[in-house]
């Protein structure tokens, strides 16, 4: 039993001037057209956005220079991702290698595949693929059934992976599968391995969501060939890093300011008696920033607030679901078809809010993790 | 100074844990006063923490002095520390001395000059010997010490049987009158953060009960926190707990010797709610147990229902929020949100 607790984390003036860089950076960007604000940014493909992102030292912030990093803090990275979400740019393409794979690459890998995968993330060149959840194994990952099995030189992939994001796109995938047959121990046997979407066997088709657009597929993986040098970390390990692996995904500014654009649009517009509801709106967001950069701040120093994390995704994700209710209460239904912006901005919070408590681990399950570390289960 | 800060928690913590048992927070409900406590404060400086050193004060901050006031709020105090601290720092910035026993401080309606005028709510009032009056004229902050013996007091509690005395201010003679060397528009916030951490103080120790009373109590042959429904609704309430203390903290951190107009108020906003959640959650998971008097939850419960309202509610603050970040264009609304951050 633990106590929940999100200790202050100041910003230094380091961290407040490199806001300044990227923030002129995307309005040298907005006003070369190269973008359109959107709601969801994190799921915009744009690999010249990536491109530009790496060559200016955004990626791989926080990764050692031997490897293509730029040793900045995880908090500078943190109020870099924050410009990025609230200017609504294109991040997509780079956000799973430069958020999960490589950090965990950087935390498991060997010497030569840190060298080979962590400067090619670092430049914006090198995308990776969530290789997780599968037909029959959703919110409950001990049920995955990919395997691989041992044969000379490598390992033989067999199994199919669903709601692959952007996978039709990316590099490589780190798979997670099981390497020897289930037991006593359901998190037992499990193994993580870099499989180059390119590879003989793979075959990846498309997850039409309901929005009608193509952002993720399922990948098959038939009889595919990974070398013993793609294998991530250590045979059998793969249920302890891939739970260290999640720590990165739950406390990001991208679990409350996916609808910042529709939120920032609603500023706008607000007449005086949207007052009340816009600051309490501010109120909220204030509090998510401080909560974020305190689970920042922690894994910062080393240690591992999965509750806290938890936290932050849970009440953050129900945030931006609710900012699409505020502008429905409170601003008149026809500018949401009169005002293009605001309608575009309002379709897309709309459309894609289901995911925002699903994606990284559905709100049911986060409260499954804080009500274990509270002792309420 | 935050080891200073520190220190003062601690020391608050050890002094409540031997003075304020739950014995003692009933026997004041309601309109009772902790004289035993208040007594222990009094010798050991803690009220006078917020005054400089040179006026025998440990020379903290209002927002230092938070994890302290939080500390009573978790012990359900029935003492004015909040208010003494602020009346403290009151008076010195006007340059008048603070008197022997206890002090409190109300807001009054109309200026005053050597008399005062008017209706005004104190709390603990009756208990205080004086009574540091406040008046916005503008940004100026004029301050007066007024005697409690010379006023026409109707007692009047809060929804959680603190005294909120109405005082009768017409011709009230007033010992002294000075203007503070403080903004008149950093009182409220001053006020309001310190109310916000003392939900905040009040919450940790709702949910303590709630936490305790769900682990241990069976029914169906299963303590009640093995029930789903039972457990998540008490992480909602925990989550809504810590947002507020994430929010109480940055605004505490964020404040100097003023407060951060933007942190104080989505502080203020966010604990109200928080605490809001957080009261229902535990009744709900108390039962009938925790709807009675014997019962401790109610210390806790009541005095979140009070404090939200007090330095003004969540639709007060967000009202005045939502007038700053209103019809700013989106680059303006989250260079706002952000530039003023650095500590």
């Amino acid at each position: 039993m633990t106590a929940i607790a999100f200790p202050f984390v100041p910003l230094s003036g380091e961290a407040h001037a490199l806001r300044r860089e990227v923030r002129d950076f995307l309005a040298a960007e907005r006003a070369a057209n190269t973008f359109a604000p959107a709601c969801d940014s994190w799921s915009d493909f744009s690999e010249s956005f990536s491109k530009k992102l790496g060559a200016r030292g955004w990626l791989g912030m926080t990764w050692p220079k031997a490897y293509g990093g730029h040793e900045r803090s995880l908090i500078e990275r943190w109020v870099a991702t924050e410009e990025f979400l609230a200017a609504g740019a294109p991040v997509g393409a780079h956000w799973i290698a430069d958020r999960q794979s490589g950090p965990q690459i950087l935390r498991y890998g060997s010497e030569e595949q840190k060298r080979f995968f962590l400067p090619r993330i670092a430049q914006g060149e090198c995308y990776f693929a969530i290789g997780m959840s599968e037909p029959d194994a959703g919110s409950d990952l001990s049920a995955v059934r990919a395997r691989a099995e041992k044969i000379s030189g490598g390992w033989r992939l067999t199994g199919r992976k669903v709601w692959t994001s952007w996978g039709h796109l990316a590099h490589w995938s780190i798979v997670f599968c099981r390497t020897s047959p289930l037991a006593e121990d359901r998190h037992a046997g499990f193994s993580q391995f870099m499989v180059d979407l390119s590879s003989p066997g793979v075959t990846i088709r498309p997850i039409v969501n309901l929005e009608g657009l193509h952002h993720f597929n399922e990948i098959y993986f038939d009889a595919v060939f990974v070398p013993d040098d793609r294998v991530l970390g250590n045979i059998g390990a793969g249920w302890a890093q891939l739970m260290s692996e999640l720590a990165f995904e739950r406390s990001g500014p991208e679990r409350f300011l996916s609808t910042f654009p529709l939120l920032a649009a609603f500023a706008e517009r607000a007449e005086t008696e949207n007052e009340t509801v816009l600051g309490t709106l501010m109120a909220e967001l204030f509090s998510l920033r401080q909560m974020s950069r305190s689970v920042a701040g922690r894994l910062m120093a080393g240690e591992t607030p999965s509750a806290e994390a938890a936290l932050v995704k849970d009440v953050g994700t129900r945030f931006e679901q609710r900012i699409q209710e505020a502008v429905r209460a409170g601003l008149p239904v026809a500018s949401r078809t009169a005002d293009g912006e605001l309608q575009r901005h309002y379709a897309r919070a709309v459309l894609r809010s289901p995911s925002f408590t699903l994606r990284g681990g559905t709100s049911e399950i986060l409260r499954g993790v804080v009500a274990r570390a509270l002792g309420l289960r | 100074m935050s080891e200073v800060r520190d220190i003062l928690a601690e020391t608050a913590e050890r002094m409540l844990g031997d003075l304020c048992p739950p014995a003692v927070v009933n026997a004041a409900d309601p309109g009772g006063f902790a004289m035993d406590l208040w007594r222990a404060v009094e010798a050991s400086g803690l009220h006078r923490a917020c005054l400089t050193e040179a006026a025998g004060g440990a020379g903290l901050t209002l927002a230092e002095a938070l994890p302290m006031v939080r500390a009573f709020a978790r012990f359900a105090a029935p003492v004015p520390m909040a208010e003494a601290l602020l009346a403290g720092v009151l008076l010195e910035r006007a340059g008048l001395p603070l008197p022997e026993g206890v002090v409190t401080l109300a807001e009054t309606p109309v200026a005053f000059s050597g008399k005062a005028g008017g209706r005004t709510r104190a709390p603990f009032a009756r208990h205080a010997a004086h009574v540091v009056l406040w008046h916005a004229d503008g940004a100026q902050l004029r301050v007066a010490l007024l005697n409690t013996q010379g006023v026409r007091l109707t007692p009047a509690e809060n929804l959680a049987g603190e005294p909120r005395d109405q005082l009768d201010l017409d011709a009230a003679p007033l010992a002294a009158v000075g203007v503070a060397s403080m903004n008149a528009m950093d009182l409220p916030a001053h006020g309001a953060l310190l109310r916000a951490a003392q939900l905040v103080g009040a919450m940790e120790k709702t949910l303590d009960l709630a936490r305790e009373h769900v682990t241990t109590r069976v029914q169906f042959g299963r303590p009640l926190s093995a029930f789903q429904a039972v457990s998540h609704s008490l992480v909602l309430a925990f989550g809504e707990s810590a947002a507020a203390q994430a929010a109480v903290d940055a605004a505490g951190a964020l404040s100097g010797e003023r407060p951060h107009f933007l942190a104080v108020a989505a502080a203020k906003i966010r604990a109200g709610k928080a605490a809001t959640a957080v009261a229902r959650a535990a009744h709900q998971a108390l039962g009938a147990m925790g709807y009675t008097h014997e019962h401790p939850l109610h210390q806790y419960t009541r005095r979140i229902w009070s404090w939200r309202d007090e330095f003004g509610s969540e639709a007060e603050w967000a009202k005045q929020l939502g007038l700053a970040a209103r019809s700013k264009s989106a680059e303006q609304l989250w260079g706002w949100i952000t530039d003023t951050e650095v500590a």
